[in-house]
């Protein structure tokens, strides 16, 4: 296993106070911690320096590491030195800390059995090793916004972390049938009861959390339960007015586009969004004049004498 | 198929979440969350909320925070969350605006 170094992962000295360590540890957490850093590998870094602190913050745990760090370097390989016979138990209790730390930590200080794993209410073990709840478990479901219209059923795949009392066990791995149910918005959590970690004991499963992430579409953008379209439309459709086909996400429908209509002009579909819990959303067209990549002969010749003849200047507010 | 479920009430959540009712009800006091319903035993908590009261608690155990604090951080991480996909929905907007 890799030997860790706990002073220099919170950036303090072997001989700092309790003081300079709770400062740094504090200063480190509010940095990477997983709820208010945006740095990528934050939760890693979180949980390296709570572990690093929950070693040098215990003054027993501190001196049994001091004695340990003689023998390894940071990076190296290391192996207890003969005779380690691993934490000698000063404390509050043989699991003591129950968090999902470093094959190091465990083997140094105890703890095999990561517990609960990180709960709501932070890292936490159970003392009732024979009643604990099973963990909560959360993944990221992708959702195309067509699957949004109506109650969908989708088979999902995923791990679920697995304990028994000599440590982290291979992942179980669950297949389920779900029903994604209509109108679901992006960022909206599913809840499914008793479907996360088995529970330890009497305890019962945790439950299993879907977010819902709604897919990037290629044609409509997603605000809320509305959804946008940027339409394409011709110079000569822009100015005389034109009726169009549009597609939304539940087929398509023919537009009216008004004479001497401008790029950016919004035009409401209404109940043409996303399906809501109570109305669905609206659907807005945003026009677009697109010229042709390249005019004919004889197109130019319109051109120009529209030029001749038109009375349009529009730099207009940009002579001062 | 698998049932879903979207909502708890204050007896649900503080079951779920390990904690007291009196607790959940500092929380709501200072403005973590805001449940529907006028009084604890009418409250309907989704589950946003519900995951809102784990940061709280993250940060709480994990920052040292108290209660005044952590109601603003959640409020600016929150309003971080909305800025940044606001942002990203703008410039998804824009790319469609610039594109042939």
């Amino acid at each position: 296993m890799e030997f860790k170094d706990y002073y220099d992962i919170l950036g303090v000295k072997p001989d700092d106070d309790k003081q300079t360590i709770k400062k740094a540890y504090r200063r480190l957490a509010r940095k990477y911690h997983p709820d208010v850093s945006s740095e990528h590998d934050a939760e890693k870094k979180f949980k390296e320096v709570s572990e690093a602190y929950e070693v040098l913050s215990d003054d027993a745990k501190r001196v049994e590491y001091d004695q340990l760090r003689r023998y390894g370097r940071k990076g190296e390989n290391f192996t207890p030195p003969p005779g380690w016979e691993g934490f000698s138990g000063a404390g509050s209790g043989e699991h003591d800390y129950q968090g999902d730390f470093s094959e190091f930590f465990a083997n140094i200080f105890g703890g095999g059995f990561a517990g609960a794993g990180r709960s709501s209410r932070g890292f936490t073990g159970s003392e009732d090793f024979h009643s604990t709840r099973g963990q909560d478990v959360e993944i990221e479901m992708p959702v195309f916004l067509e699957d949004t219209l109506r109650d969908e059923a989708k088979t999902i795949e995923y791990r679920l972390p697995h304990y028994g009392e000599s440590g982290r066990l291979e992942d179980i791995k669950k297949t389920l049938r779900v029903k994604i149910p209509k109108g679901v918005s992006d960022g909206e959590r599913v809840r499914l009861k008793g479907q996360g970690g088995p529970g330890f004991g009497n305890g019962p499963a945790g439950d299993l959390y879907l977010k819902i992430k709604l897919v990037p579409h290629p044609l409509f953008d997603v605000a809320g339960r509305d959804l946008s379209l940027t339409l394409p439309i011709t110079p000569w459709e822009a100015a005389l007015g034109a009726n169009v086909t549009v597609p939304t996400l539940a087929g398509k429908i023919n537009l009216n586009i008004k004479p001497d209509s401008q790029t950016g002009t919004r035009l409401r579909v209404k109940g043409k969004g996303l399906p809501g819990k109570n109305a669905p959303g609206d659907l807005y067209v945003v026009l677009k004049v697109v010229m042709p990549r390249k005019s004919d002969e004889q197109a130019r010749k319109h051109w120009q004498a529209l030029a001749g003849q038109a009375d349009f200047d529009p730099r207009e507010k940009l002579e001062s | 198929m698998t049932e879903y479920s979207i909502t708890l009430n204050l007896q649900d959540l503080c079951q779920q979440l390990q904690v007291s009712e009196s607790f959940c009800i500092e929380l709501v006091e200072y403005g973590i969350v805001s449940p529907g319903g006028d009084h604890p035993s009418q409250w309907t908590f989704d589950l946003d909320m519900m995951c809102l009261i784990q940061r709280a608690l993250r940060l709480r155990s994990d920052l040292g925070m108290d209660w005044a604090d952590i109601a603003i951080v959640v409020e600016l991480i929150e309003e971080r969350e909305r800025l940044r996909a606001e942002n990203q929905a703008l410039r998804q907007r824009l790319a469609r605006f610039l594109e042939d």
